[in-house]
């Protein structure tokens, strides 16, 4: 399983928009071509970032990904109607570590969050696999008791990155006063001072965003917003043709 | 050998025509000065490409560049039509290692089927610590150099700064990749390679860190 990692800068004022035209004009398509949406986020807080995280099966999906965003009527289409909206965006491509969930296991589970945690850890090149692993073993039994649950632990193996980039992304609570009690208890957690301690050797910090999961398709949203039905929009009503 | 080597931010949504324009419109006139390498685009990136061009009379080159630009007629021309489709770029001059392929060799090679019919280049550039520069450059060549090709992806440049923008230690390599599912098998026999686990435990004691960008060359490019 792999993992693309979007980072989009979005025309400011239209966000909202823009979370709209791409649940009507890409969504569909891209989920028939083998991308599966984990989570589409703003950036919290900053104001014009969006994060969208997609599920594929290997390495040859990538290369279909590719094919059809480089040559395909319809994509071509999609790229020049994003212009209103994006400025610039970014991919990773994130391999996740073996106890990771997987979209279907997060749709199957409670993951939903109005505020996800989002930390990039720069290990010591080589030292990810180790890292992760820790993570696992130790992060997040720990973090379960405070309140979080893990959403996705993964490293960037292509794409654009640096060396030893680990992302992990964990649900941190429906509104912001369940955060701040969430961060007391890790805080007052000796487990946790002995992780951070430990956690040393393989990297010197961790890079913290909150993601705000406020859009009604994404799987990964707040519990308070139902999933939307898709609309599918037509500006000149068409009738329905058999094309031989 | 000396090497050009420019980074560039087209406009959103306008790569494509800035591709294909720079084929038709710049290449040409720059390849009286200089040969031109390789026009790539960032994967997965809406608004950053690169070119790489080798420059055959070395700094002298420079001199024909700025000809280019400032006396013929499709220079100029472009020097004003490139506003269209960018707003941001910068150029570093570097040098070639002296086991990188110069452009010759990679013409001879591409008859045998390197560097040809490539989807994807993956640019990787190494920070290497202060001191630590020519062993790690030891250690690429007579150890890394040989166990990637043989594993399938081919060393189509290394260069380390000359001049203009760059920084201290910066290592750039260009490797040939057939395609992401080459990529991914790539990837899976590394982590089986105990020769491979090695390296990267010496080149984790060498360099600060490095980075990667996995980019697309133009059908034109010498590098396809």
């Amino acid at each position: 399983m792999l993992y693309l990692y979007d980072s989009i800068m979005i025309v400011p004022r239209l966000q909202e928009e823009f979370w709209k035209v791409m649940g009507t004009d890409y969504l569909p398509e891209a989920e028939q071509n083998g991308l599966r949406l984990v989570g589409m986020f703003m950036i919290g807080i900053h104001y014009n970032e969006n994060l969208a995280l997609w599920e594929l099966d290997d390495w040859a999906t990538l290369d279909r990904i590719q094919q059809l965003h480089d040559k395909h009527p319809w994509m071509k289409a999609w790229q020049r109607e994003a212009v209103d909206y994006v400025t610039d965006s970014t991919g990773k491509v994130l391999q996740p570590a073996p106890f990771s969930p997987t979209l279907a296991k997060l749709k199957k589970g409670d993951y939903k969050s109005t505020i996800y945690l989002h930390t990039v850890a720069r290990v010591s090149p080589g030292q990810e696999d180790e890292y992760m692993k820790a993570v696992g073993k130790e992060l997040v039994p720990m973090a379960k008791t405070w309140g979080m649950k893990l959403v996705g632990c993964y490293k960037a193996v292509a794409g654009t990155a640096s060396s030893g980039e680990v992302i992990n992304i964990w649900t941190a609570g429906n509104v912001h006063g369940e955060w701040v009690k969430i961060r007391e208890a890790s805080l007052n957690d000796p487990a946790y001072k002995k992780w951070e301690a430990s956690a040393g050797k393989w990297r010197a910090k961790v890079v913290y965003r909150f993601l705000y999961g406020l859009v009604p398709y994404s799987p990964l949203r707040t519990p308070f917003l139902q999933e939307a039905a898709i609309e599918e929009v037509r500006t000149v009503a068409m009738p329905e043709v058999e094309w031989k | 050998m000396l090497y050009l080597y420019e980074t560039t931010y087209p406009f959103a949504g306008m790569m494509d025509e800035y591709v294909n324009v720079m084929g038709t419109d710049l290449i040409p006139g720059l390849a009286r000065h200089m040969m031109v390498l390789g026009v790539f685009r960032i994967a997965f990136r809406l608004r950053e490409s690169f070119f790489l061009s080798e420059l055959p009379e070395g700094v002298d080159s420079l001199e024909g560049l700025s000809n280019f630009v400032i006396h013929e007629r499709d220079g100029l021309t472009w020097h004003r039509e490139g506003f269209r489709y960018r707003d941001e770029w910068f150029d570093s001059l570097l040098e070639g290692l002296p086991f990188s392929p110069i452009a010759a060799d990679i013409k001879k090679r591409q008859k045998r089927g390197d560097f040809t019919g490539n989807t994807l280049y993956y640019r990787l550039i190494y920070n290497v610590l202060p001191g630590k520069t020519d062993e790690f450059l030891k250690d690429f060549e007579k150890e890394l150099l040989p166990m990637e090709e043989k594993r399938g992806i081919k060393l189509a440049g290394c260069y380390r700064w000359f001049g203009a923008c760059g920084e201290s230690g910066e290592i750039i390599s260009l490797w040939a990749v057939k395609d992401w599912a080459h990529w991914g098998k790539i990837q899976e026999t590394q982590l089986k390679d105990t020769k491979y686990r090695r390296w990267m435990e010496k080149v984790s004691g060498l360099c600060a860190e490095w980075s990667y960008k996995f980019v697309i060359p133009a059908p034109y490019s010498l590098l396809h």
